[in-house]
């Protein structure tokens, strides 16, 4: 019988964008904007988000309305390998959220 | 002279904040991204010679391990073996090497100044133990049972008169890495159970469900606290978890009552933690119940919704240490 905990598991959903990648040299994760400079992802605004977006994914800028970009509190639909942690918040998503109960964990991921 | 390693993984934006913080301060650092040892990141431990190194190919640099004054310890990832040449368990005995070497390297960094120590991290994890000692300092905690006997669940559940929250016992993410992965959020519970083994087959967590005014996270840096209001109640899908829905709620800075303050403080300092990210539920009757303690838990959207400085106090923790 399955416990009565999984009867709350809900599916995760959401898309992911991801447009920024690690720069080695800056220690930072940076995003390349649409004239081409290299900026900190967390320097830029919802708005430049919004831009770089949709330049770079096949997605209409209504369904982007919802959109959490710097919404920092949480977790990413984007699941890395075995990655069984949270991590990072900002993998720019739409409309669900879903790692973020895993927000708060823990000291190891493998 | 202080100089600060940051241990966590190249996707952490979090960390970014404080990078950014320490060039800010021209503060000498360096990011150990752990997925990358022995891709980008070599390391050498000469017992001969006391010479512990970490070489950074990309930058060309090396680290002395014993340099470091300070660590901001993150979200470390054990790098993966993905060897062709290698069987499962072979590769997995690669992984299990590196853990341990960087185990090993966390211990000898223990004469640095760390946020947080790994093994307080560990220790404070626990919701069990935290809720124990949430009561212990003073906190008002939620009516609360973790049981797997049908009997003593069931009549919990009808002594709440049916305000009743499940909620997992450690994390709600539910995945093997093949499936589609599901989470389980804090949830009302509408019906109990009739079978027994819905119970017996797993510990559950319950707790007596709190209507609430809002839900409150305090981030704790040293002595420092930042208190944010999130306005959980505006929305139907965020009034019992406010993680579950997909609103942007409202964030408010809020002043704590002196004694939750203190609590919380001694709190960390019980925990062995300088920093630590405190959750409550404020009631409607302005009362602050803890929920839990999470010593590695997020702060940036609460600095970037709030305006809290709060990357400058760690960065500035980091720079003075304990003293």
């Amino acid at each position: 019988m399955k416990p009565l905990i999984l009867d709350y598991s809900t599916v995760r959903t959401g898309d992911t964008y991801n447009i920024y990648e690690y720069d080695h040299r800056e220690g930072l994760n940076v995003v390349v904007t649409t004239d081409l400079t290299k900026r900190a992802l967390i320097d830029m605004s919802e708005s430049e988000l919004k831009e770089v977006i949709l330049s770079k994914n096949d997605v209409n800028a209504n369904d982007l309305s919802d959109v959490a970009l710097l919404e920092l509190e949480t977790k990413t639909e984007a699941a890395r390998e075995r990655d069984d942690e949270e991590f990072s918040f900002l993998e720019l998503q739409t409309k669900t959220f879903q790692r973020k109960e895993r927000d708060d964990e823990s000291s190891y991921r493998n | 002279m202080t100089k600060v390693l940051i241990v966590t993984n190249q996707s952490d934006i979090t960390s970014d904040f404080i990078i950014r913080c320490l060039k800010e301060k021209k503060i000498d650092h360096y990011r150990f991204n752990t997925e990358n040892l022995t891709k980008s990141v070599s390391v050498t431990l000469d017992f001969n010679s006391d010479s512990f190194i970490l070489f950074d190919d990309i930058l060309k640099t090396k680290f002395d391990l014993l340099s470091f004054t300070a660590v901001y310890y993150r979200r470390p990832e054990i790098p993966l073996v993905q060897l062709e040449q290698l069987t499962r368990s072979e590769s997995k005995f690669v992984q299990n090497e590196l853990a341990y070497v960087l185990e090993g390297i966390y211990k000898l960094l223990s004469k640095a100044f760390w946020i947080n120590p790994v093994y307080a991290i560990r220790e404070a994890e626990n919701k069990i133990y935290q809720l124990r000692l949430a009561k212990e300092i003073g906190f008002h905690v939620p009516k609360s049972i973790i049981s797997n006997i049908y009997s003593d669940a069931k009549k919990f559940f009808n002594e709440q008169n049916s305000s009743c929250i499940i909620k997992p016992i450690k994390s709600g993410l539910v995945e093997d890495g093949e499936e589609k992965s599901t989470v389980i959020f804090t949830s009302k519970i509408v019906d109990f159970p009739t079978e027994k083994s819905r119970i017996s087959s797993c510990p559950t967590y319950f707790q007596h469900h709190i209507k609430k005014k809002g839900d409150v996270r305090v981030i704790a840096v040293g002595n420092k606290l930042f208190a944010t209001l999130i306005h959980s109640q505006e929305d139907e899908t965020t009034q019992t978890d406010w993680r579950a829905g997909s609103v942007k709620l409202k964030h408010t800075k809020l002043s704590l009552p002196t004694d939750v303050a203190s609590k919380c403080i001694n709190l960390l300092n019980v925990l062995g933690l300088s920093y630590g990210a405190l959750d409550f539920v404020l009631t409607e009757n302005d009362k602050f119940v803890f929920l839990e303690v999470n010593p590695n838990g997020q702060w940036a959207w609460i600095e970037q919704r709030t305006g809290y400085n709060i990357s400058r106090e760690l960065v500035t923790l980091l720079k003075n240490g304990n003293t």
